[in-house]
């Protein structure tokens, strides 16, 4: 069989997901081609090649960029063509996607975080759900032979669909070193990957944190019980495979993509210390967290004997009542400056990620005359919403008198112990000021969006931050905060400080000019330029250190300046949502909210 | 299969237990198993360590959310598929005086 995978657009990170199915097809047989809609057409090469199958991954966001193009080749090629996605968006939301020649009908109620009510017209014949590697080889046997995919696990079809919304998911994949080598022809035939040193793999699957932000908690949730949450290639499988793509492909560096690439010391990685700067010698960059290098600090002796350039620690908020209340990241600021002043000393470049614009509640003025009511109802939220335990402070005051001068006193000071500030603001510097303290070599800012389906969104619904219409959304998600709370001022200091952020780790003695006046200014463009020079050099120096032609360069620098214009532009950004379809349900009954049809 | 019908051992444990469970697989990886002692009222160097490590980022933290993380450093650092009650209910039986020595202690701290 032709097989066509389909992707938006190009990235600097090799689409594994694509490489892989690719691979496990040419294993299988199967010839396969890849189509860029950003710069190939479609039905152009749909009706040149003549594939038997079309496949897309798709994550939220560019879903609806490929349901666009999946409707075009189905009203051309109809039952001649097969398509099917998997990836994140149908694993999460296969319940509200409808199939080719389906009627689809929503159940009433959705269960855990707060998903968008309607459905998407996607005009697929397949679904798959969790990790699609697994039944591929199956789906791929059964179309060849003409036969059905209904009893396949983690596939959903119009006639297999069950009405309470579940699926029958196969057990974990805890063997991966039988998986053939990632195809990277099949992508680097039709692009720019081909021509750029770094080169990302993974070295295993999964991460047991609750980070509520991220999919992996709820992905763990439906994976209960199937298995090894945690599944890796042997060491030798990895380095072969690398070896393999050096000799292939030009490589300068590596990026290990796992969401943490190691938890201890152990086996594994002492014999990848050992064994891979004589395999393969290229320097590399890898994701580790905080907390566990603080309890294993040998963790980054061992990467360093290994080679590794530079590391991601994400610290996602330096205020601690947004990192374990909001984010529940599980670490605290003790462990941050453990593990990068560990790196600093090992002389280990550091990249992190923190997240700006958390609707958080603010500690009421003492001054203002409804203080009483506000600091009483902000404690109450506390207990209620977030479950904290304020037994020292209700053993100091009666919270249900009236509260006096010296009374309000001690609460303002409880509550800043708790992590709560007094201006919006306030959290961001909090955030910003730590990656200066922690002497982060490369960090980057973005403003919390809500992905559909994750805690944190279902939080910022809580808390009346969000309404819940996620169709509202613009897929880029550096821009403006979505979030009612916020003032448009509050907004635009958000903004700048996502992009002087950056600047401040080049300069950090520019902190006050930057937080006291700058960030107030609507010079937000000149910011940006400020911002893309100072990430263009430290990625370029620091994190990613390659050499290139001064042709390559130019190209590289055109290319990602206009990619990151996009990223941060309003304007420019589709919509996250289409409306398609309304359910036939009062406002009322829509989760989140009311939406407008 | 218990684990077919969703019953899983691991949510029976509360965080406490959980915790106990997490320091003695990390001494059983370290090997010091051997050396713990609560006699005589003296507390072992590693669980003075461990608690206080854990105290911290417990403290604030709901019971939910303790199992959570707790469960979370189970599987990934120690490797414990906490899933599998079989694997689970071998470890609990194989350490359970242990256990339920740490779990008294922990009991007394008011951090957990």
């Amino acid at each position: 069989m032709k097989i066509m995978f389909v992707m938006v657009k190009e990235d600097y990170i090799d689409p594994m997901n694509i490489e892989l199915l690719s691979a496990i097809a040419k294993r299988e047989g199967h010839e396969t081609f890849l189509n860029v809609l950003e710069h190939d057409n479609l039905m152009e090469e749909v009706g040149a090649i003549r594939p038997d199958i079309v496949a897309y991954s798709a994550k939220t966001g560019e879903s609806n960029v490929m349901f666009r193009a999946n409707r075009a080749i189905k009203a051309t090629y109809k039952d001649r063509i097969f398509t099917v996605m998997g990836g994140p968006h149908p694993t999460f939301n296969f319940m509200r996607m409808q199939l080719y020649g389906e009627d689809l009908k929503l159940p009433l109620t959705f269960s855990g975080p707060a998903m968008p009510r309607v459905v998407e017209d996607t005009q697929l014949d397949a679904l798959v759900v969790g990790e699609g590697d697994e039944p591929w080889p199956a789906m791929l046997k059964a179309l060849a032979g003409g036969g059905s995919l209904d009893g396949i696990s983690n596939v959903v079809t119009r006639s297999n669909r069950r009405p309470d919304g579940s699926v029958a998911l196969q057990e974990r994949n805890m063997a991966l070193d039988d998986l053939p080598y990632l195809d990277r022809d099949v992508v680097y035939a039709k692009t720019r990957l081909k021509e750029f040193g770094m080169r990302s793999l993974m070295a295993g699957r999964g991460c047991p944190f609750p980070c509520t932000y991220c999919f992996n908690a709820k992905y763990n949730a439906m994976y209960k019980g199937k298995g090894k949450m945690l599944n890796r290639y042997s060491v030798d499988r990895l380095l072969a495979e690398i070896e393999d793509m050096v000799r292939r492909h030009p490589t300068q560096f590596i990026k290990f993509y796992d969401d943490v690439f190691v938890f201890r010391t152990d086996d594994w990685l002492v014999e990848f210390a050992d064994k891979y700067p004589r395999a393969v010698g290229l320097p590399f960059h890898c994701l580790v967290r905080s907390d566990l290098v603080r309890r294993d600090p040998e963790i980054l002796t061992y990467l360093k004997k290994a080679g590794i350039k530079s590391i991601s620690m994400s610290i996602e908020s330096g205020n601690p009542f947004i990192r374990e209340q909001v984010f529940k990241r599980g670490m605290d600021a003790e462990d941050i400056r453990f593990a990068f002043e560990l790196c600093h000393k090992q002389d280990i470049n550091t990249f992190s990620n923190t997240i700006l614009a958390v609707p958080v509640p603010v500690i009421p003025d003492p001054r203002d005359p409804e203080f009483d009511r506000k600091a009483k109802d902000l404690c109450s939220h506390l207990e209620s919403y977030h479950r904290m335990n304020l037994g020292a402070l209700r053993a100091k005051i009666d919270l249900s008198a009236p509260l006096d001068a010296a009374a309000g006193r001690k609460i303002v000071e409880y509550l800043e112990s708790l992590g709560l500030r007094r201006r919006v603001i306030d959290y961001d510097v909090e955030s910003i000021d730590i990656n200066i303290q922690n002497k982060v070599v490369f960090g980057e800012f973005p403003e919390l969006h809500p992905y559909p389906g994750t805690p944190v969104s279902q939080y910022t619904i809580d808390v009346g931050a969000f309404d819940g219409d996620f169709e509202k959304l613009h897929q880029n998600y550096q821009t403006e905060s979505p979030f009612t709370c916020f003032t448009a001022q509050d907004k635009l200091e958000q903004v700048n400080l996502s992009l002087l952020g950056l600047v401040l780790l080049v300069f950090p003695s520019w902190r006050n000019l930057v937080v006291n006046h700058l960030i107030k200014r609507r010079w937000t463009k000149l910011y940006f330029i400020m911002y893309y020079l100072a990430k263009s050099y430290l990625i370029g120096t620091k994190i990613y250190p390659m050499r290139y032609s001064a042709g390559h360069i130019l190209r590289t620098i055109k290319e990602s300046f206009f990619s990151e214009l996009l990223k941060h532009s309003r304007e420019e950004g589709e919509r996250f949502y289409q409306k398609r379809k309304g359910l036939n349900a009062p406002p009322s009954e829509v989760l989140g909210g009311p939406w407008q049809s | 299969m218990a684990e077919l019908a969703g019953e899983f051992l691991a949510e029976r444990l509360n965080s406490r237990q959980l915790l106990a469970l997490l320091f003695v697989c990390e001494c059983q990886r370290k090997k010091t198993t051997g050396a713990l002692s609560f006699q005589s009222g003296a507390k072992p160097a590693a669980w003075t360590e461990f608690t206080d490590r854990f105290g911290a980022r417990l403290a604030k933290l709901p019971e939910a959310e303790r199992v959570y993380l707790i469960g979370s450093h189970l599987q990934s650092v120690e490797t414990v598929d906490i899933y599998s009650n079989a694997e689970l209910s071998e470890l609990l039986e194989q350490h359970s005086a242990l256990l339920a020595g740490l779990v008294c202690e922990l009991e007394q701290d008011c951090r957990f």
